[in-house]
């Protein structure tokens, strides 16, 4: 018997300590794992560091509560409506340490967790003042191919303490199913050392036997819990299910750049989720 | 009557758009996904369309933009998935034909900066990062810029190289700016001015930079106002006109 994993939020919160860092599934505004988010702000955990690649709703509201020490990241936006407005204003008065990354590099360091080996070389990059800023964290190092003398950046591997990932089906085991864009998000399932999964639909197991066909995108033995819900990523979009709240998020950006985005987190996300 | 500088930026995009390229769009990046509608549905090129919808092909007649470049809504009748993470893996083996940047600063080496204004450790401006950039400027075969015609943007050195030009410029591969006033190539010779919008003067276009010195090294030809047929591919994508709140003009 494999071993039920189907807990609610407020007992998935637990798997997360102060001090991890995390890492969350998506893009600027889709498929944001926002009712655990909402649930790691309402739990006051502390000096969580976030790493990711191209985040935007998610991490703003991670910021403007002051939940992050650390982020990494390769942008961090809000698209059409702006700059992330919290974490412009977080890291210009220096109240949370921002490295900036680089896409190629941060799926090269996920792809070394992923395979449990120390760093992943990458091509690109050369010329950046984002190396010095790396090699001086221990993140990036520039290196020769032993076989050609070719400059490479070798990433040290991204490892998160745990990835929180939102997706559209689970079993109680963790076996589940992203449809459609996945961007990186399996292979931060990979690299992390604990996995929550965050699902749209609980199925059965053979539920996901009469779809056998597709990748499973998580699996049972890399999954610590599943978490039943529903429009979980709102505002963020959750194609082909729902599509993103824009009026929402535009209006979230103004209460963040006014600096009152926990009001609206309290207003319109509090009670969302239980 | 002249078009409006973003239609024409737009359009200056959209015409380095090949039979056959594989084009890939990242995240903010409306304009350069009307570039590529209009380079479609216009100009009837035949290309690879990707981006972060991770959408391989979506049908170019239903295309809309979104406040978001990575809405999955934008398009229709794709083929299937085909990951960022495979995209960034086809640029890292040079075959990536053209990709779209903006820059915050662009200066005389095609330098990009999309990290910060100041100083990194002290920024007076926190920007959004550069995303992809560091990495895939020096891969990509092909790539053009998109900025505003701004002394704060064309700068004669950036505050941050978020992605270095100079590789780019040793190695002869192509890269070009399209501001909302001209189109500019980054040469060994330094940036050389190639076409004015239409109706702009050519000196009032090269001395409106902040340093930046643009060079007149041979014909510089003029980017003429879109027709009704131009603009109708083109509002066709943005019929709600968001186009116009990305501050082009």
């Amino acid at each position: 018997m494999l071993p039920d994993k189907l807990m609610n939020l407020s007992d998935a919160i637990n798997i997360i300590n102060n001090d991890d860092e995390i890492t969350i599934s998506g893009i600027t505004f889709f498929r944001n794992p926002i009712s655990f988010l909402t649930a790691i702000i309402k739990s006051n955990k502390k000096r969580l560091s976030f790493v990711d690649r191209e985040p935007g709703f998610g991490l703003d509201m991670l910021v403007a509560t002051k939940s992050l020490k650390k982020v990494r990241a390769a942008m961090a936006t809000f698209e059409h409506f702006g700059l992330s407005p919290s974490v412009r204003k977080s890291v210009e008065k220096h109240e949370v340490e921002y490295l900036e990354d680089t896409c190629g590099a941060v799926v090269a360091g996920l792809r070394a967790g992923a395979q449990g080996i120390p760093f992943m070389p990458v091509r690109g990059i050369l010329g950046s003042d984002l190396i010095g800023i790396h090699e001086k964290k221990g993140t990036w190092k520039v290196i020769n191919d032993p076989f050609t003398g070719e400059e490479v950046i070798a990433v040290k591997a991204i490892e998160p303490d745990v990835a929180i990932i939102h997706l559209h089906m689970a079993d109680r085991y963790g076996n589940a199913v992203i449809l459609g864009p996945r961007y990186e998000d399996e292979l931060k399932i990979k690299a992390a050392k604990r996995v929550i999964l965050t699902a749209e639909k609980i199925v059965n197991e053979e539920d996901l036997r009469k779809r056998n066909l597709e990748l499973l995108s998580a699996n049972s033995y890399r999954v610590e819990a599943v978490v039943s819900s529903p429009n979980g990523a709102w505002p963020t979009g959750m194609y082909p299910y729902y599509r993103p709240q824009y009026k929402a998020i535009k209006e979230y950006y103004y209460y963040a750049k006014n600096g009152n985005a926990l009001e609206w987190i309290e207003t319109n996300l509090y009670k969302r989720w239980s | 009557m002249p078009s409006r500088p973003t239609d024409m930026m737009i359009k200056c995009l959209g015409s380095f758009i090949k039979d056959g390229d594989y084009v890939f769009h990242g995240l903010n990046s409306i304009i350069p996904q009307l570039a590529m509608a209009y380079a479609s549905l216009y100009l009837r090129k035949g290309f690879i369309w990707h981006g972060v919808t991770e959408q391989f092909m979506i049908d170019p007649k239903s295309f809309k933009v979104y406040p978001s470049s990575g809405d999955p809504n934008s398009g229709k009748n794709h083929l299937g998935i085909v990951t960022m993470v495979d995209a960034f893996d086809i640029a890292s083996k040079g075959l990536m034909d053209l990709m779209y940047f903006g820059a915050a600063q662009i200066d005389e080496e095609a330098n990009i900066n999309l990290s910060v204004i100041g100083n990194y450790e002290n920024p007076r401006v926190k920007l959004p990062g550069g995303a992809a950039v560091a990495y895939l400027y020096p891969l990509v075969k092909r790539i053009i810029i998109w900025s505003k015609h701004d002394p704060r943007v064309l700068v004669k050195k950036v505050d941050f190289i978020t992605a270095s030009g100079r590789k780019r410029i040793e190695n002869n591969m192509e890269t070009l700016l399209c501001t909302n006033k001209a189109l500019i190539e980054f040469t060994k010779d330094g940036p050389m001015l190639r076409a004015v919008f239409e109706g702009l003067d050519v000196n009032d276009v090269i001395s409106s930079t902040g340093g930046m010195e643009i060079n007149l090294g041979g014909k510089v030809n003029v980017i003429s106002s879109l027709s009704n047929d131009e603009l109708e591919a083109i509002a066709s994508a943005d019929p709600d006109g968001l186009r116009y709140e990305e501050n082009y003009g």
